[in-house]
């Protein structure tokens, strides 16, 4: 065999396909590598988490205007979400909690929705990219350390020099593990959303097709699991960052 | 070549040792959890709890090693700049 008909033969061999469409790719506009200026601007996510965004406050809107001491329909199901994620943070925040609810509600409803909006057809998640979720992360860095000086004021920063004489050993390492908290946050998200995404991609490539004609839907095992995953990195991120700020908040009694 | 070569042993490695370090730490911390169950069975939610905490703890550190090998994939030419360099370095 020649290397010319190889060649041709390399070209005519289908792509792998890395990504579902979604209905932005009807739409003609490159979703991921626009570029404005100089920096690669990706689309999808600013366009899917804003419909994200959009969706939970019409509906919270919509559920809440006209409250009533006792709850009918969706407002009921709002007040059954609520009371559930009050009382998922009280063991943790204890009497803080009502202060620090509206946040940490907030961030594990909009992780969620945005986790679930995938498996939508023709929907993208905004969090598998690393944009979006690095962006979370931050959020929640500076409102434990901003919440962690409000507090304490500026002795808040004395548990990095605890034992004074140890403190250029120990001052890099906490240091360096202060970083990685958002940087495991974001990476955690975005890394379990891109697998799911990935592998919902490479097993609708792969379908098996019965006489020819008639497909067998493989990857609707791979849907759930992406389901119950989604689920579980939304509350994970929400217990660390609510872990987070419990120890920010805290007295410092020894190291 | 070989640098490609080294980039796609690099991938595999990374994501064969990754796997095999999680399914290590989750089998462990599963293990103790249904052991837990067995001894108190009123216990199980709590520890169901803890479990999938702990198991998606543990399966982040794998999930990093699956990013690096994403962005070493990314370093792969795709197949017909392989060829086209494949051919330049056999003289064919």
């Amino acid at each position: 065999m020649s290397t010319e008909s190889h060649g041709e033969k390399a070209e005519a061999a289908q792509e792998i396909i890395l990504e579902l469409p979604s209905f932005l790719d009807f739409t003609g506009i490159d979703m991921h590598h626009t570029y404005f200026g100089f920096t690669p601007h990706q689309w999808m996510p600013i366009i899917m988490s804003s419909l994200v965004g959009l969706l939970l406050v019409g509906f919270s809107l919509w559920a809440t205007r006209r409250m009533e001491k006792i709850p009918r329909g969706s407002q009921a199901f709002l007040e059954i979400v609520v009371e559930a994620l009050y009382d998922f943070l009280y063991e943790m925040l204890g009497k803080n909690t009502a202060r620090y609810l509206p946040f940490l509600g907030t961030i594990f409803l909009y992780i969620i929705i945005m986790n679930l909006w995938g498996l939508i057809p023709m929907m993208h998640s905004p969090t598998n990219t690393i944009n979006t979720t690095l962006a979370l992360a931050i959020a929640v860095f500076f409102m434990y350390n901003i919440e962690g000086i409000r507090v304490h004021g500026v002795s808040y920063f004395k548990h990095f020099v605890d034992p004074l004489w140890l403190s250029p050993l120990m001052l890099p390492i906490h240091l360096i593990g202060e970083v990685a908290r958002p940087a495991s946050l974001s990476i955690r998200l975005f890394g379990n959303l891109t697998g799911e995404d990935l592998t919902l991609a490479l097993l609708v490539g792969l379908t098996p097709f019965v006489f020819g004609v008639i497909p067998i839907p493989i990857h609707l095992v791979m849907v759930f699991m992406a389901l119950l995953f989604s689920t579980i990195q939304a509350v994970v991120f929400t217990l660390l960052s609510t872990i987070y700020l419990s120890l920010a908040i805290e007295e410092h009694e020894s190291h | 070549m070989l640098y490609l070569g080294l980039i796609g042993l690099g991938i595999g490695l990374a994501i064969g040792m990754a796997a095999l370090g999680g399914g290590a730490g989750i089998g462990r911390a599963v293990s103790s959890a249904l052991e837990g169950t067995a001894r108190q069975p009123e216990a199980a939610g709590n520890l169901r709890t803890t479990l999938i905490i702990g198991a998606a703890l543990i399966e982040a550190l794998t999930i990093y090693a699956l990013v690096i090998g994403i962005i070493l994939m990314g370093k792969l030419p795709s197949p017909q700049m392989a060829l086209e360099m494949f051919k330049a370095t056999t003289g064919n």
